[in-house]
């Protein structure tokens, strides 16, 4: 306890600098030797950003006192939220960008000469930059805060480690870095959501790996003796993810100097592995990373304790024996044998059920406080989030069945059933958690204005509501056409003529996008007045805010 | 070289006929975890923990 102890560098500390000066030099060996222009660009981000991190840790060492924060202040846990607040902040700067790529992208769809006629701009690049900023770049950073925020809360335990959270943010986020503007110089290994090369593969293996010890380190000194259900949700998706990665991505680079590098496998074994991760990285990331968001954040801001404890235990370990096996649906009518299409067909529908009890019992959390609907427009953001998954996690086993797959596959369909998920599901139940965790993290009372995340939940509502219906008419006529014979048994359109049909839905999709933007930049500008202007919270901030003025 | 593909053989077929059995026995006992009713108590105050803070 003694204040005047010498002042030393941890283990941590010294070690990480040392490899990040080694990081250094060797990216510079690589920028020099490089065989592609890529490669080179990433070498030299390596090094920047490597020599970043060593001033980075020597700044901060020089800065801090002697002795490392303590666990517990008057015996109440010293929450670590500074790598909560980045990852909080990233996901609304990535959010934006992603969505903006994402309404270029439909506009390119309607009009083509928006492609530019340049390399860097075109749909092929411009497409994986949108999916991935959205996903892994917005989504993985609301899961990176909210999952630090919680696990903390939850557990009444500081966050593990010292700068080891502090790597897996800012390691995370040089990742994105990496894999977006790879996209866009071409770099990619053409599986879908998983298109970083071999050498943003291993970076990310290793933040992930942080980011399990973390966590898991944080469970371990628990002052709670339950471990709370979104722990478990939040464990799951942690692990999984981890699973996934190492499986889909075994690739033998060209050569350690180059971006290029193929896959162990080949054929449809390779398309089998893909759609285990693809489907899987809809399951794990996508829904049980957001489920325990919804396990958290909607008691705590509806102030009623879970509707079920009992079936969201059920909940857990249902989705989690289902969804892995759900996977080749995404290959009905394909290479693959008929078995195990009719096997992802049947745990796909099976999956209905623990998705509706979720959905059930993130709704019925509610009863006793439905009144707060009318009042708080971050409680109805989430809750309507909670009403897009039920509803997309129905859409999706229907589009799994093969005679539907058959109409549905290839077509707009599948994007619009996307993106009811990932706009109304996934982007709904993150504004929520944000717009509670930015007064919370940032000790204001409240946010700065409620009237306009009311603005932001009517505008983005509208949005999808307009993207997905006009995708599904969009895809059931284009579905339709594909299929349609004349009497003599010729195809009666030509590939161009359903794209023409499609025209005028690609210009509603792109108006529905536009409009979810929009919503996302009124999001945007209120945070930020809750964090410039909003009144302090005189003590910790720990019951929910009030619902309205 | 007989002896160890007859050792993977007995494990293959083993995993593959057993698991299916054995995941779904697995699924009922935590069912039946999460409905005894001595956990009650446990899993009603467990459905609290966000609404306690420190």
């Amino acid at each position: 306890m003694s204040d005047h102890s010498i002042k030393q560098m941890t283990p941590a500390e010294s070690g990480l600098s040392i490899l990040f000066a080694i990081l250094a030099f060797l990216s510079l060996v690589g920028a020099a030797l490089g065989k592609d222009q890529a490669y080179i660009f990433h070498a030299y981000l390596a090094c920047a950003a490597s020599v970043a991190a060593v001033f980075a840790i020597g700044n901060r060492y020089f800065a801090r006192p002697a002795k490392l924060p303590v666990q517990e202040i008057d015996g109440r846990p010293n929450y670590n939220f500074g790598p909560v607040k980045f990852a909080t902040v990233a996901a609304v700067f990535w959010g934006i960008a992603g969505f903006t790529v994402g309404l270029v992208i439909a506009l390119q769809l309607a009009y083509p000469v928006l492609n530019l006629d340049l390399p860097w701009t075109t749909f092929g690049r411009l497409r994986p930059l949108h999916t991935s900023a959205v996903i892994f770049a917005f989504g993985g950073n609301v899961l990176i805060a909210t999952s630090f925020y919680v696990v903390q809360r939850t557990c009444r335990a500081r966050l593990a480690g010292d700068l080891a959270p502090w790597f897996v943010v800012l390691g995370y986020n040089f990742f994105i870095v990496i894999a977006g503007t790879g996209y866009l110089l071409g770099v990619t290994q053409s599986k879908e959501y998983a298109e970083p090369e071999w050498y943003a593969d291993l970076w990310l293996t290793i933040v992930w790996v942080m980011y399990l010890l973390v966590f898991l380190g944080t469970i371990l000194k628990r002052k709670e003796p339950h471990i709370f259900v979104a722990n478990w949700f939040y464990l799951a998706f942690i692990v999984t993810i981890a699973v996934l990665h190492l499986g889909n991505n075994p690739a033998l680079p060209v050569s350690i100097l180059g971006s290029k590098s193929y896959v162990a496998w080949g054929g449809v074994q390779d398309a089998m592995f893909q759609w285990w991760y693809g489907h899987n990285a809809v399951g794990f990331f996508l829904t049980a990373g957001f489920l325990a968001i919804m396990y958290y954040f909607i008691p705590k801001r509806a102030e009623r304790p879970i509707y079920s404890y009992r079936l969201s235990i059920i909940h857990f370990w249902a989705l989690i024996f289902l969804y892995i096996w759900a996977g080749p649906h995404h290959l009905h009518y394909t290479a693959l044998p008929d078995w195990t299409q009719t096997l992802g067909m049947t745990f796909s529908i099976m999956l209905w059920m623990p998705s509706w009890g979720g959905m059930i019992n993130g709704l019925m959390t509610l009863s006793g406080a439905w009144d707060k609907l009318r009042t708080d427009p971050v409680l109805r953001m989430m809750v309507v989030s909670v009403a897009f998954y039920g509803m997309s996690t129905f859409e999706g086993p229907m589009m799994s069945i093969k005679v539907v797959n058959s109409l549905s596959h290839y077509t707009d369909w599948t994007i619009g059933h996307v993106h009811s998920g990932a706009l109304g599901w996934v982007g709904f139940v993150s504004f929520g958690a944000i717009y509670c965790l930015v007064p919370w993290l940032w000790n204001r009372k409240q946010l700065y204005s409620l009237r306009l995340v009311n603005w932001h939940f009517w505008i983005a509502t509208i949005g999808i509501v307009l993207y997905i219906s006009a995708m599904w008419v969009s895809g059931i006529l284009q579905g339709l056409m594909w299929r349609a014979y004349t009497s003599l048994g010729f195809l009666e359109y030509s590939f161009i003529e359903t794209v023409e049909a499609m025209h005028p839905f690609y210009i509603i999709r792109a108006a529905g996008g536009s409009l979810f933007l929009v919503g996302a930049l009124i999001m945007a500008y209120n945070l930020w007045m809750t964090i410039r202007v909003g009144e302090v919270e005189e003590t910790l901030p720990r019951a929910a805010l009030q619902p309205a003025e | 070289m007989k002896a160890i593909i007859t050792a993977h053989t007995l494990v293959s077929d083993f995993v593959t006929t057993l698991w299916t059995p054995f995941f779904v026995a697995l699924f009922v006992v935590i069912v039946a975890y999460a409905f005894w009713p001595r956990n009650r108590t446990k899993f009603d105050d467990a459905a609290h923990i966000p609404l306690r803070e420190d």
